[in-house]
C-alpha cells in the first residue's frame, strides 16, 4: 500500500516537473518574442499620442501606412526590398554587439562594399556564376577590412570603437564619394553615378526563376534570399560553432574568457571584421540586386537604421529578419503615410526613435527584475 | 609662392574661425559631459534641436537673440533624455545617444512640415549680424580675422577659456572630473554623482544648442532638415583630438575649420574636396593609434554608477 501511494506521490512529482519544464521550454521560446511585439505596439502607440496633439488621424495614418507596406504586390515587394540591405546591416550590428561592441559604422563599411562590387562589377566580365559571388566577396571583405582597423585599435590600443567605427565611416563615405565622381564614373553623364554594371553581375529577380503570379514584373531579386540565408549562416556560426562561443564569451565576460584561455584581442578583431563583411555585403547586394549602379550617397541611412534592427531583435539573427522587414515596412508605408494621411514622412523617424528609446528602457526593466530576484534570493539567505 | 600668398588671405583665417565656432561648442560640451563619465553621441540631434528651435523663435518673436536663448534652454532640456536615461535609468549612453540622434531628424523634419507647411527648409528669419569692435577691428589682419565676426563667435572665445578654467581651476571642475575618472572615490568623500552627471549633461544640451543657433542665426538665417551635417560626430572627432580638454576641443575644432576653409580656395593645389573632408576624421583616428602621444578617454565613461 505504502509503496503504492509513494509511486503515485512520485509520480505526480515527475507530472509537475514535466509540466515545468514544458512552461520553461514554451516561455523560453515566446517570452523573448512577445517583448520586442510589446515594444512595438508600446512605440506605435506614443507615435499615435504625438500625431494626435498635432491634429493628425493616428488611425487613419496607420491604416495607410499598412496599406503601402503590405497591400498589393508592388508595395510587398517595396517592404521586402527595403528590409534587404537592413537584414545585412542589421545582423552586421548585432554580430558585433554579441562580442560586446558596438559598429557604429555599419553605413561606411556598407559604401566601401558598394565600392568593392562596383569596380569587379563593372570593369571583368566573367560568366554570371563566377562573377556574382566574386562581387559578393569582394564586397564582404572591403567591408570586412574596414571595421578591421577599428578592431586592432581596439585590441592593441582600447580605443573606444564606438568612435573608431564611426571616424572610418566618415572617412568611408567621402572615399566612396572620391571614387565615384573620379574612378567609377559614367563617362555619359554629369551626375554622380557610377557606370552600369554588366549584366553577368546582376542577382537574379526572383520572378525568373520562380513562377509565383504575384511577383511577375516586381524587382524583388535573389538578394532577399541571400539576406536569409546569410541570417541563417550567423545563427549557426554563433550557436553551434566555436568561433561564435569564443566571441559570445568574451562579449559575455572578456576577463572569465581570457582566464578559460579565449584571446580578447583576436575575438574582438574577428567579430568587427565579420561585422563589417555583413555591411559591406549590404552594399554589394544593393548594388547587384536593385540599383545596377553606385550613387554617390544613395544609402538610406541603413547602417544606422541597423542598430535600431539590431536591438529590436535582440541580436538574434534570425529576429533580425523579422524586424529588418518591419522597418522595411514602415519606410516603405511612410510615403503613402504622407499622401493618404497629410502626417509628414518623418513621423517613421521619430516611431524608430522611439523603438530605441524603448530597447533601451526594456534593460532597465530586466534590471529591475534581476535586482529584486538577487533581494529575494538574499533573504531567503539570511532566513 | 605666390599662390600661397593668394590662398593664405586674412578672410580664410575669419573663415576658418567661423566654421570652427559650432564645431568648438559643441565639442567643448561633449568634453565636459563626458569628463563626468557620459558618452554624449547625441551632440548631433542636440545641434539639429537647437538650430530648429532658434529658427522658430526667431520667426514667430522676430529676436534672433530670443532664438539663441531658446536655443540653450531646448537644447538643455532635451539632454535631460540623456541624463535620465543613462543615469538614473542605467541604460547604454550609446543606444541612448542613437535614439536622441534619430528622433532629432525626425523631430525637426516633421515639425518643420506642421509649423510652415513647408517640406525640407523654413522661410528665412531674422538673424545676427557681424559687430565690429572699435579700434581694435582695424588692426591689419588680426582685425579682419577676430574682430569683425558674429556675437556668438565672441561668445565662444569666453566659453573656450571659462569651460577650461572651471574644469581644470575649481572645485567643481575637480568634482566632474572625479566623477568621470573614479565615481565610486567621488562618492565616497561626498559628492553627488547624479547631480554633477546632470549638471555635465545639461551643459553639454546647452552648448549643442547654442552651437545650432550659432549655426542657423548667424550662417544660413533658416532651418533647413539635417543642416547639422554631421557636425556632432566632427565635435566628437575634435573632442578626441584635443584629449578632452576645452582648449584642445577648440584647437582642433580650428584645425577641422581650417581645413575646411581651405577646401574652397583649393581648386589651386587640385587636392580633391573629399580628402580635405576626411582631415578631421583620419586625425582623430591617427591621435587614437597613439601617433601622437596617448589619448585616454575618462576611466569611468559610458558605464553607469549604482550607489550601494
Amino acid at each position: 500500500m505504502k509503496t503504492d501511494i509513494r509511486d503515485k506521490e512520485k509520480n505526480i512529482i515527475e507530472r509537475k516537473n514535466k509540466n515545468k519544464f514544458k512552461d520553461n521550454k514554451l516561455s523560453k521560446t515566446l517570452l523573448p518574442m512577445l517583448v520586442p511585439i510589446g515594444m512595438i505596439f508600446f512605440s506605435f502607440f506614443v507615435g499615435a499620442i504625438i500625431m494626435l496633439i498635432f491634429g493628425y488621424d493616428p488611425i487613419q495614418a496607420y491604416v495607410s501606412l499598412i496599406r503601402g507596406a503590405f497591400v498589393g504586390n508592388f508595395n510587398i515587394t517595396q517592404t521586402l526590398l527595403n528590409s534587404v540591405p537592413l537584414i545585412f546591416t542589421g545582423l552586421a550590428v548585432a554580430f558585433a554587439f554579441r562580442c560586446g561592441l558596438f559598429n557604429i559604422g555599419a553605413e561606411g563599411q556598407l559604401y566601401l562594399g558598394s565600392l568593392a562590387s562596383t569596380y569587379i562589377a563593372t570593369a571583368i566580365i566573367l560568366p554570371a556564376i563566377l562573377h556574382v559571388p566574386l562581387i559578393l566577396i569582394a564586397g564582404a571583405l572591403a567591408g570586412g577590412l574596414w571595421a578591421f582597423l577599428p578592431g586592432i585599435l581596439k585590441a592593441k590600443t582600447g580605443s573606444h570603437e564606438v568612435i573608431t567605427t564611426m571616424m572610418m565611416s566618415w572617412i568611408g563615405v567621402f572615399l566612396s564619394s572620391y571614387i565615384i565622381r573620379n574612378i567609377l564614373k559614367d563617362p555619359r553623364t554629369d551626375l554622380p553615378v557610377s557606370k552600369t554594371i554588366y549584366k553577368s553581375a546582376e542577382l537574379i529577380k526572383i520572378d525568373k526563376i520562380l513562377p509565383i503570379p504575384a511577383l511577375k514584373g516586381t524587382r524583388l531579386h535573389i538578394g532577399f534570399f541571400i539576406a536569409i540565408l546569410t541570417a541563417l549562416l550567423i545563427w549557426y556560426i554563433l550557436k553551434k560553432t566555436t568561433i561564435g562561443y569564443e566571441v559570445r564569451a568574451v562579449g559575455f565576460n572578456p576577463y572569465a574568457s581570457e582566464y578559460a584561455g579565449i584571446s580578447i584581442g583576436k575575438n574582438i578583431i574577428l567579430a568587427l571584421f565579420i561585422s563589417g563583411m555583413l555591411a559591406g555585403l549590404a552594399g554589394s547586394v544593393e548594388i547587384a540586386g536593385l540599383h545596377h549602379k553606385l550613387w554617390d550617397r544613395y544609402s538610406a541611412m541603413y547602417g544606422f537604421t541597423g542598430i535600431a534592427v539590431a536591438l529590436l531583435a535582440k541580436n538574434n539573427p534570425i529576429g533580425v529578419i523579422f524586424a529588418a522587414i518591419l522597418f522595411g515596412a514602415t519606410q516603405a508605408g511612410g510615403k503613402s503615410m504622407q499622401l493618404d494621411a497629410n502626417v509628414p514622412v518623418d513621423m517613421t523617424d521619430i516611431l524608430e526613435g522611439i523603438v530605441i528609446f524603448a530597447v533601451a528602457a526594456e534593460e532597465i526593466i530586466k534590471m529591475f527584475i534581476r535586482a529584486r530576484e538577487k533581494r529575494r534570493l538574499a533573504q531567503i539567505g539570511t532566513t | 609662392m605666390e599662390q600661397l600668398k593668394e590662398i593664405l588671405t586674412p578672410a580664410l583665417f575669419a573663415g576658418m574661425i567661423r566654421i570652427a565656432t559650432p564645431l568648438a561648442l559643441t565639442a567643448i560640451g561633449g568634453t565636459i559631459c563626458e569628463r563626468s563619465g557620459i558618452v554624449n553621441i547625441a551632440l548631433e540631434g542636440l545641434i539639429l534641436i537647437g538650430a530648429f528651435i532658434s529658427v522658430v523663435v526667431s520667426y514667430f518673436t522676430g529676436s534672433a537673440w530670443l532664438g539663441v536663448l531658446g536655443a540653450i534652454i531646448v537644447g538643455a532640456l532635451f539632454s535631460l533624455i540623456l541624463a535620465y536615461f543613462s543615469i538614473n535609468l542605467r541604460a547604454d549612453q550609446v543606444v541612448v545617444g542613437t535614439a536622441i540622434n534619430i528622433f532629432a531628424l525626425g523631430a525637426t523634419g516633421f515639425l518643420t512640415d506642421f509649423i510652415f507647411k513647408e517640406a525640407g527648409a523654413t522661410p528665412g528669419v531674422a538673424g545676427l549680424n557681424p559687430i565690429k569692435i572699435p579700434i581694435l577691428c582695424n588692426i591689419p589682419w588680426i582685425g579682419e580675422i577676430f574682430f569683425q565676426q558674429k556675437p556668438i563667435i565672441y561668445l565662444t572665445f569666453f566659453i573656450v577659456a571659462i569651460s577650461q578654467f572651471i574644469l581644470f581651476k575649481t572645485q567643481i571642475g575637480l568634482r566632474i572630473r572625479a566623477v568621470g575618472e573614479h565615481p565610486r572615490a567621488a562618492d565616497t568623500v561626498g559628492i553627488n554623482i547624479y547631480k554633477i552627471r546632470y549638471l555635465a549633461v545639461t551643459i553639454s544640451g546647452a552648448l549643442g544648442g547654442l552651437a545650432g543657433a550659432q549655426l542657423a542665426l548667424e550662417e544660413i538665417r533658416r532651418f533647413v532638415e539635417y543642416m547639422s551635417g554631421g557636425r556632432g560626430f566632427i565635435a566628437l572627432a575634435a573632442n578626441v583630438f584635443g584629449k578632452w580638454t576645452p582648449i584642445g576641443s577648440w584647437l582642433g575644432s580650428l584645425l577641422f575649420g581650417f581645413a575646411q576653409a581651405l577646401e574652397l580656395r583649393l581648386g589651386i593645389f587640385k587636392i580633391p574636396p573629399e580628402f580635405v573632408k576626411m582631415i578631421p576624421y583620419a586625425l582623430t583616428i591617427i591621435v587614437l593609434a597613439g601617433a601622437m602621444g596617448r589619448a585616454t578617454a575618462p576611466a569611468a565613461i559610458g558605464k553607469p554608477y549604482v550607489k550601494d
